[in-house]
Parts: C-alpha cells; structure tokens; sequence
C-alpha cells in the first residue's frame, strides 16, 4: 500500500529519503530485536548447560563420598571381623571353663597367652582408631601428625620422606587440620602407589590470609589438567574425595611440574578464616 | 481523521493539548523505565533527563507560537526513547539468564514503542519542513498509521503475556500474604 502511494504521489513531493529512513529504522529495530533474543536464548541455553555441568559434578563427588565412606565401613568391619574377632575368640579359649581344672603351671600358661592375646587385639583396635582419628594431630596439631606420617614413610627405608613447617605458631581448626591431614595423607598414598618416587617433601608456609602446603616428589605425577580430567569421570574415588575435601575447606589445589621436568609439585591453598 | 476532527474542534487549542500529552508521554514512559530498569545509575540518569525534557518543553511553549507545533521536542522524545528501550534491551540481557525474553511483558511493550519510536523517528524529523507539501498528509497518515497499529499489536502482546504470568502463578493455592508464625493448620487453635 505504501508503494502504491509511492506510485500515486512520486509526482506530488513523496519523500524517498523519508520513506527509506523509516523502512531502515524499522529494519535495525527489528535487527536489534532478534539479536537480543536469539543473544538470551544463547545466554540461557549456556547457563543451562553450566549448571548441569555443575550438577553432575556434584553429583559424582556425591557419590564418591558416600562410596568412600561405604570403603572405610568395609574396612573397619573387614579388621574387626577378622582380625579383633579371632583373637578374642583365641584367648576366650584358653579362658574356657577347663581352665580350673588344669595344672598350675598350665594355668598360667594358658593366662599368659590370653594376655597376649588380648593385649594384641588392644593394639589392633588402637590401630583402626588411629586410622581413623590420628591421636597426635588431635593432641599436638597438623604439623607433629605430619612429621609422624612421614616419620613412618621414611621408617620403611624405601622412600626419603620430610617435613619443614615455616609458619605454623597458630593452628588452624581441628576440622580443618583433619581435612588437610586426610588431603595430604591421600597425596602421599597416591604418591607412593602410583609414582617410584625417591623422595617427597612437604612444605608449608603461610600468609596473613591462606595456608600453603606444598608436596614435592621426582616420581611420575599428574598436572592440572588431568586433575580436572580425572575428577569428571566416573573413576578414581581418592582424587574426588580431595578435591570435595578442598571444596568443603573453600581452599584451592594446584598440580604443576617442574620447568626442568625433574619433580612434581602439588600445592594447597587454604584460607585460615574459612568458614567451616 | 480523529486528529482532523481533534484539530477542526479544538482549533489553536489543538497544538497546545498536543505539546501537554507529548510532555505527559514522556513523563509516563520513563516512570515506567524507572521501574523496569535494575541499574540505578540509569534511573538517576531518566529522572535528570524529565526534568531536562519539562525545562525545555516550557522553553519551547514559551519561544513559540501558541498555534504553532514545534516538532523538535518530538524528535527529542524519539532519540530519546529509541535509545532508552536499546539500553533497556543491553540491562535486561545482563541481569536475565533464566527467563525468556518473549515471556516478559515489558519486552513486548518496549518492541512496540521501540517500533513507534524509531518507524516515525523520520516521519517526524521532516514533518516542519515537509508538511505544506501536496500529498505529505497521505504518506504521513500511511506510515503513523501503520506503525501505529505494529505498536498496538505488541503492546497487547505484552498485555497477554502478562496475563499469562498471572494465571500461572496462581496456580499455587499457598496465599502470598501468609504468615507462618501465625498460621494454624487443619483450623487446630494454637491455645486451646
């Protein structure tokens, strides 16, 4: 219709410039408007995806978490069962009834036994307690249970293990020194499982906001991305359970290698206020 | 034909109620602005431009003839809105990640003025210098009109879409106002 009046009036002062000007304004206003739609839906369709991504990662650390927890049950029952429960069966039996009726000497063959028995079993269930509460990082803090779990590592004599704490004078909470302490402990098992390495060290070191610990080693190590990797599929529970140990510290963890390709480092960031 | 028939009762009147309505329009729509928008800077900036728009408009009303339309405040209204809805449309981008676009009502009805704004941006721009021309009244009424009614079309857009927003929230039977320190269930009083 209005190029039918293009045509009526193109004799009678119709402005094209006018005419054009309008169609333009209205074609980069119908422009403007798909843009922003479709640009939304993009945006939209984005954040969706994120938060998926999100919700599966949860969801495997979820699942990670309650595996693990599962495994440590096992475990406990598995050294109660088997190891605590025979043993004192064993010394119920040289306790048995018969007992009285024997000769002194047996007698106190057979108390002796039970004695050693039980006293075994003590040290068994003092064993599964340490594993899962370390008495010395209740006690005397982070840095002794470190030195005591390297300690032992350097005890075995086939790896040279140490501790340097630089910053240490005000502990941090138990809750936290118990993540960290369970973090380090899986690095170091990994460590000695997976890597032949010669030696690992730990440093630590700190600022007026963050707590850094730092694990040397010059066996075979991961870097960052492969970190990220294997923490996104459905395996290997102990990376997951550090980096969801780190998620609950609000703390941060970075896998690097050395420029000279001679050692692995892995580094934890912890801020000394966090909330949990 | 209204506003000939507007013009034909009112006489000089005429461009006096249109500099009013076209100062009230103003006004109106960056109210309406003013709540939409999340940016409070923004805001600040719509309040200043008001007051910048009414100085001017009695600047105008006074440095012109009484039957007289002076269409730059028109094409300051125009420029000024084009932009505002453009700048609205870059807000609702940044803060909206969850709705879309076409759900919301305030979208549809800045389309429309948007439209209305920009379509009649030229319109109005050549209306001084062209308006005694033989056959301007026609192409102005062709291209007011039609971008008229686009306007109109999405402004009821906006208005359905809003009611759908209504009738979907309430769905829920949950009274908005309810207090739940107060509230007893199953009628059972609290102290009986």
């Amino acid at each position: 219709m209005i190029f039918l009046q293009v045509a009526v009036n193109s004799s009678s002062g119709f402005n094209y410039i006018m005419l054009f000007g309008t169609l333009a304004m209205l074609s980069l206003t119908l422009g403007i408007v798909f843009f922003v739609i479709f640009h939304q839906r993009k945006v939209i369709r984005f954040n969706e995806q994120l938060k998926k991504l999100e919700d599966d990662k949860q969801q495997i650390l979820l699942n990670a978490s309650i595996k693990f927890q599962e495994e440590e049950r096992n475990r406990i029952a598995a050294d109660l069962h088997d190891d605590v429960g025979p043993l004192l069966a064993t010394a119920r039996l040289y306790l048995n009834e018969n007992m009285i009726n024997q000769e002194p000497a047996a007698q106190l063959q057979s108390i002796f036994s039970a004695k050693q028995i039980i006293d075994d079993a003590i040290q068994l269930i003092r064993n599964i307690s340490h594993s899962m509460m370390p008495p010395t990082l209740k006690n005397f803090g982070l840095e002794s249970a470190m030195s005591d779990l390297f300690q032992k590592i350097n005890g075995s004599g086939t790896l040279n293990a140490s501790v340097r704490f630089h910053d240490y004078r005000t502990r941090l909470k138990i809750e936290q020194e118990l993540l960290i302490f369970r973090v380090i402990q899986e690095l170091v098992n990994n460590i000695i499982k997976h890597s032949s390495a010669g030696f690992i060290h730990l440093t630590q070191n700190a600022n007026a906001t963050h707590s850094y610990f730092r694990l040397h080693h010059d066996g075979q190590g991961i870097v960052q991305t492969e970190f990220d990797r294997l923490n996104h599929v459905s395996t290997g529970l102990g990376l997951k359970n550090i980096a969801s140990r780190i998620k609950v510290l609000n703390g941060r963890i970075f896998f690097e290698i050395d420029p000279s390709h001679t050692y692995f480092k892995v580094t934890l960031e912890i801020p000394k206020d966090s909330t949990y | 034909m209204i506003s000939i028939a507007s013009f034909n009762f009112w006489g000089a009147y005429y461009f006096f109620i249109i500099r009013i309505f076209l100062l009230l329009e103003f006004i109106l729509l960056s109210l309406i602005y003013i709540s939409i928008l999340k940016n409070t800077k923004s805001k600040q900036f719509i309040v200043l431009s008001i007051g910048l728009y009414i100085i001017y408009s009695i600047y105008n009303f006074y440095n012109s003839k009484f039957s007289d339309f002076d269409f730059i405040p028109l094409v300051v209204e125009c420029l000024f809105f084009t932009l505002l809805i453009v700048y609205y449309f870059y807000d609702v981008i940044q803060y909206n990640f969850t709705i879309p676009l076409y759900q919301i009502p305030s979208f549809w009805i800045s389309v429309g003025f948007l439209i209305y704004f920009s379509g009649n941006f030229f319109l109005f721009l050549y209306s001084k210098s062209m308006k005694d021309l033989p056959g301007w009244g026609d192409q102005y009424a062709i291209i007011y009109s039609s971008i008229t009614i686009l306007k109109n079309i999405l402004l009821c857009a906006g208005i359905i879409v809003n009611k759908n927003l209504i009738l979907h929230k309430d769905i829920s039977s949950i009274p908005t106002n309810l207090n739940l320190d107060t509230f007893q269930p199953f009628n059972k009083s609290i102290n009986p």
